[in-house]
């Protein structure tokens, strides 16, 4: 099987990983830090992350079929790569937790209320596990097909609600005045954009390097996009004052939908919305796996799924029992995103280019 | 290895099924189904008055059981708040209640002067109750709202639904979902919710009560909405019989344009609001009549205009005035036009001192369908 | 290596001490014989009789006295009438020529031997396909024979570039297989894989394709077919117009087909023979009718036990009011419900055809009807289970039915468990598992993952006349129908 991935299936692999739970809680962290201009903030965070996407890209097409464990013991040498390996795998650990986490939060308060968080986590996890265990290949698939439902299924709905909500709630769209707030509503918006080094896992073929920046590029802002058009929906069926006041109102506003069928629409978002929730945090479980796999090279891959797995499930576990540990990791998580998206590969493609590892695309 | 492959996977497949063990597994008919629900205080109790639908087998015996009889039964629970009076509900259910097929929460004025704020927010908390439902305030006692009648018998949640979504239909009211409530209460705005009453048993929409700051303050007969709905509704529609020579002309009005244009000179807020409608000449009493030509129309759109712009100078005077609420949103149309200067103000304080001008326009024509000058 | 070249003697001992029976005819003449040894249930008799025996006795009849010496070689060119027929010398090979139906002539004065193809066996005639009915097309199925399918497909294909590998599989059986594929079409990894496969099989015998598919497949761990099953000739040119490797087995009325992926077990003949816009509706009525066998009672289960609060409250009321009298949770009621649904299924499959129409009333109406009043299923969920039923057999290819079969159950119980959140997991490792597994090299969820426009669309809208190219997931050499 053919381990490299399409830049169709990079595109869904941005889209679902970045969105997976991040897109439930902005429009709550938008409306109250940027209020309507936050489509701005999130269009300006979006296009800082499209530059640090090229990065990444640009350094997988100058090593095609590699990822970054492989290509960095070129550019920095063994030891370093392993220590950045060991970083990445406590980086994804902390992610994948923390998405689980809140996962199993966002389905007891919206669906299950009775259902114990630690069993929804092991449901997960084990899923997680037997999606992981099948490879960067399978799994670039596996993003394709959930990656297109999951964006017609939104695009419509988000269409809907354009339609049914009060565009008076969102504007006025830019006001001068309030420019600072918009700038500042950038840092809020860091955490919707983590998740690009994921790429650092997908190997890419190497043929036409520049389509490949580019659909990165695009991508990147297409998501920026993306949650624009999800925030402004959210808060037009809303309302500001109530997107403030729910931690998951895009579940919220979906429930808002006037419709024939379904008394309430966000089962449609129980169904669709999860399988990508599902399949983003699958995709940043499989970088975990895959740094251990390549860290402890000699053991069995279903055991490192199994072992990774555990650590994770009982961490998440762990994590929803100890208060404190959620705040540590929302405060730790998008600092180690900046580092792992934007520090690491741009310090390793500086190298690279200097050692003449790099060449330019044709 | 595949040996044990299997038995991990089987072992992964056994964890799910116990640890998962369905906790939020209900089947329906193992609960009790709630179709409305009414909030009333009486002096320092609260009691929730609850419309549980009857479940009737309809195995065996071919089609639901026949026979007459109400298909809900009532039940209350009284307390000094919401939660005690929940608990005292819940001493008296032999199963769970549901409250998924609630379609009508009714609040008697009573209840609706303090205690609508909690009780919304309480509402939004709760994930079964449906997040479109119609909140309404009456006046009567629960006791008579549980007495009305309805020709099909069905619970009278369904009826009060059906009702406001009929009116709103038929473009006489302007009803809108809780969490609309819940938004206004949170930007501090003042809003309406539909009044419903009974009449010989039967339920009707009688208007709608105004709230400011979350209080009830009055409440306004739906004989005289029509000003107030044509400055919130989408599409309302309402009739007016018109007098002619001899006898009268009757004309469907419908809602073609509003604005309302904000400015903000010297610190006085003013608006400038224009209507216009499209008027249609249905009949006249008489059929050998006064004919109907460009003079005699052009005499009925003033007379209509005039009526018109009365009732909308009327409806805004009456919140600046009367009621001292903006439920009529003038504040969001400064707040688009005026950002920073509405953030700096108190509004509430404001739209009492705006000057607000209104402005219609009629566009009277005569019914496609009957040819009214046929001799 | 120098085969030892043993006296017909030997042979005949030889023959003899093995025991198995098989008739005689000898043929004296003076200084030697002509010994016939053929098995009587496998050989044509009657051109036996007239295109071997009485050509054989005329000459005999003719040059007695002059038979001294003659070759075997002479007597096959010149006497006897028959087309297919082999000189062999290897004393070794006459009894599985003979097993294998062949007639096998011995000379005295020869070490080589004729074998002559007289084989007869008994096999229905071609009729029409049960498996792959179609209201459109030509009707003609495969058989047990080999020859006979032999010849269909050689009747459809006049391609010089067809090319037929013959195999002999299972030490006992030694049952013929047969490859076929387009040489320059097919793609040369499949066909040596296969053949390969085939060539390594070590099994006492093979009954049937399908027992030859187990040995050919990936992996037998696998719920879902990777190859696919073929009756019809019409659709096997196809196939190998396509660039498909087909493997028919003797004994067997259905032919195998590789590589196989998933999409293409919703397309029927049909669809290339109707319009292309009816082709179309057919498609997605099978996309659907698969999501509706597989979910339909996961639905009510997820329904009526997690998600009441979807569906209109007038309808929870009747729901409620029909399943007031079950006793039964919802996810107890479905799987009973498709357990009882698997039975009358496999029941009505092997019912004497005399009672079948009668069992199938009798089980449908009454049991439906009585288990309602009895208040043992609620009558939605009777619906569903039944739409669920009829779904399974709108998909044309049979052998993506039994995974559905199932998969139902273990869906159902994920439903039951977690809700539709359950059955967003289970579907997530559906899914997975079908986009990981490959079929010969081709991956198994082609065209959707990996994604190709043009053969994405050719799965929805097909019409020769405007798909100049085959599918380009196959990686075929020729990929080109018709110039453009």
């Amino acid at each position: 099987m053919h381990s490299s991935v399409s830049n169709r299936q990079m595109f869904f692999l941005l889209l679902l990983t970045l969105t997976a739970y991040t897109v439930i809680s902005i429009p709550n962290v938008i409306s109250q830090t940027s209020g309507t201009g936050g489509w701005l903030s999130l269009m300006i965070t979006a296009f800082l992350f499209a530059v640090f996407v090229v990065v990444i890209v640009r350094l997988n097409s100058a090593f095609p079929g590699m990822m970054l464990f492989e290509y960095s013991q070129r550019i920095v040498g063994r030891i370093m790569a392993y220590v950045l390996a060991v970083y990445f795998i406590l980086y994804f650990l902390m992610i994948s937790a923390y998405l689980n986490v809140q996962l199993s939060a966002v389905l007891r308060a919206g669906f299950y209320p009775k259902t114990p968080q630690w069993a929804m986590t092991i449901a997960s996890a084990i899923v997680f596990g037997i999606v992981a265990h099948r490879g960067v290949a399978s799994v670039a698939r596996f993003f394709e097909v959930i990656g297109t439902i999951f964006v017609i299924t939104a695009v419509a709905t988000h269409f809907v609600m354009l339609l049914q909500g009060d565009l008076r709630e969102v504007q006025p769209f830019f006001h001068t005045s309030k420019l600072p707030e918009y700038l500042l509503g950038v840092k809020d918006c860091l955490f919707a954009f983590l998740g690009v080094e994921l790429l650092t896992i997908f190997p890419l073929s190497g043929k036409s390097i520049g389509r490949s920046v580019t659909t990165a590029f695009l991508t990147v802002l297409f998501i920026g996009i993306f949650y624009a058009f999800v925030v402004e929906t959210c808060i037009m069926m809303l309302g500001m004052q109530s997107a403030q006041n729910y931690n998951f109102a895009l579940i919220e506003a979906v429930k808002q939908i006037d419709n024939p069928v379904l008394e309430r629409f966000d089962i449609l978002f129980l169904t669709v919305g999860f399988a990508g929730l599902v399949t983003g945090v699958c995709g940043v479980y499989l970088a975990l796996v895959e740094y251990a796999a390549r860290l402890f090279h000699k053991a069995n891959r279903l055991a490192i799924v199994v072992g990774t797995g555990v650590v994770m499930a009982s961490l998440s576990i762990a994590t929803q029992s100890i208060k404190p540990a959620m705040t540590v990791l929302e405060s730790v998580i998008p600092i180690a995103g900046l580092v792992s998206a934007f520090l690491i590969p741009t310090i390793l493609l500086l190298i690279a280019k200097v050692r003449g590892l790099v060449q330019k695309p044709l | 290895m595949f040996k044990n492959r299997c038995k991990l996977i089987v072992l992964l497949l056994l964890i799910i099924f116990l640890l998962t063990g369905c906790w939020d597994a209900a089947d329906v008919s193992s609960l009790d189904l709630s179709t409305m629900v009414i909030l009333d205080r009486k002096g320092d109790e609260l009691s929730f008055t609850l419309e549980i639908a009857k479940i009737s087998s309809v195995s065996g015996s071919g089609e639901g059981g026949g026979g007459g009889g109400k298909k809900q039964t009532y039940l209350t629970g009284t307390g000094k708040d919401l939660a005690e009076a929940r608990h005292a509900l819940d001493m008296q259910m032999d199963k769970p209640l549901f409250l998924g097929t609630v379609r009508a929460l009714i609040l008697t004025e009573r209840a609706a002067a303090n205690d609508l704020a909690e009780y919304l927010f309480r509402l939004r908390e709760n994930q079964e109750y449906r997040q479109k439902v119609n909140i309404s305030i009456i006046q009567d006692d629960p006791q008579a709202l549980t007495e009305a009648e309805n020709e099909t018998d069905q619970p009278l949640g369904f009826v009060i639904d059906d009702t406001i979504h009929t009116g709103q239909a038929n473009g006489h009211t302007c009803a809108v979902t809780t969490e609309k409530y819940v938004n206004d209460i949170l930007a501090k705005r003042g809003f309406i919710i539909q009044h419903i009453g009974l009449a010989d048993k039967q339920i009707k929409l009688d208007g709608y009560s105004v709230f400011r700051d979350a209080k009830l303050v009055g409440f306004i007969s739906m004989e005289s909405s029509s000003g107030l709905s044509y400055m919130l509704s989408d599409q309302p529609i309402w009739v007016y019989r018109l007098p002619g020579d001899g006898g009268f002309i009757t004309a469907e009005v419908k809602l073609g344009h509003r604005e309302i244009k904000p400015s903000y000179h010297d610190g006085q807020v003013s608006f400038r609001v224009q209507l216009t409608f499209k008027a249609t000449i249905q009949y006249k009493t008489e059929v050998s009549l006064f004919p109907l030509n460009e003079q005699n129309i052009q005499q009925y759109s003033d007379d209509l205009n005039q009526v018109l712009a009365q009732e909308v100078r009327a409806a805004i005077e009456q919140s600046q005035n009367e009621f001292q609420s903006d439920y009529l949103e003038f504040g969001e149309a400064f707040r688009l036009a005026y950002p920073d200067e509405f953030e700096r103000m108190d509004w509430s304080a404001e739209y009492l001192k705006a000057i607000i001008e209104t402005s219609t326009s009629v566009d009277i024509s005569v019914s496609d369908k009957i040819d009214i000058e046929a001799s | 290596m120098i085969r030892k070249k043993p006296k017909i003697e030997t042979i005949l001992d030889n023959i003899e001490a093995e025991g198995f029976a098989l008739s005689q005819r000898s043929m004296d003449y003076g200084g030697g014989s002509i010994e016939i040894l053929y098995i009587q249930q496998l050989t044509d008799r009657v051109s036996l009789m007239d295109f071997v025996i009485r050509p054989l006795s005329l000459y005999l009849g003719q040059h007695r006295n002059d038979m001294n010496g003659t070759k075997a070689k002479t007597i096959a060119q010149n006497v006897l009438y028959v087309d297919d027929y082999q000189i062999q010398s290897d004393g070794e090979e006459v009894q599985a020529s003979i097993l294998d139906g062949k007639v096998i002539i011995l000379l005295t004065d020869d070490d080589e031997y004729i074998v002559v193809n007289l084989k007869k066996v008994e096999h229905r005639s071609i009729s029409e396909p049960t498996l792959e009915y179609t209201l459109r097309g030509p009707r003609d199925c495969f058989v047990e024979s080999l020859d006979t399918n032999l010849s269909l497909i050689r009747y459809r294909n006049k391609d010089a570039k067809l090319r037929i590998c013959q195999y002999k599989v299972g030490k006992r059986t030694k049952t013929s297989v047969a490859m076929f594929y387009i040489e320059d079409i097919a793609n040369d990894k499949v066909v040596s894989l296969i053949k390969q496969r085939i060539q390594a099989i070590d099994v006492d015998g093979i009954g049937d394709s399908g027992e030859l598919e187990v040995f050919l497949q990936n992996s037998n761990l696998n719920l879902f077919p990777q190859m696919g099953v073929v009756e019809r000739s019409d659709m096997a040119q196809h196939l190998l117009h396509e660039g498909k490797v087909l493997v028919l087995v003797d004994g067997s009325g259905l032919a195998l087909s590789a590589p196989k992926c998933f999409p293409e077990y919703f397309f029927s003949c049909d669809d290339r023979y109707d319009n292309m816009y009816f082709g179309l509706f057919m498609r997605i009525l099978r996309y659907a009718s698969f999501f509706i066998a597989l979910y339909a009672t996961c639905f009510y289960v997820g329904m009526s036990e997690f998600h009441i609060d979807a569906l209109p409250s007038r309808y929870v009321i009747s729901l409620a009011e029909m399943r007031a009298s079950v006793p039964f949770p919802p996810i107890i009621g479905g799987l009973m419900l498709e357990f009882v649904v698997e039975l009358l299924r496999e029941a009505l499959l092997r019912v004497p055809k005399q009672i079948g129409p009668a069992v199938g009333i009798v089980s449908a109406i009454v049991i439906g009807q009585a288990a309602i009043s009895a208040g043992i299923f609620s009558p939605l969920l009777l619906i569903l289970a039944s739409t669920s039923l009829l779904a399974s057999f709108v998909m044309p290819d049979f052998a993506l039915i039994n995974p559905i079969r199932i998969l139902k159950f273990i869906a159902i119980l994920c439903t039951g468990f977690l809700g539709f959140y359950g059955l967003v997991l289970f579907s997530c490792v559906l899914l997975i598992h079908l986009v990981s597994i490959e079929s010969f090299g081709v991956p198994y969820f082609a065209p959707f993952a990996p994604f190709n426009r043009y053969d994405f669309i050719r799965s929805f809208i097909f019409n020769i006349s405007i798909s100049p190219f085959r599918p380009k997931y196959l990686k075929n050499k020729d990929n080109t129908r018709r110039k453009t």
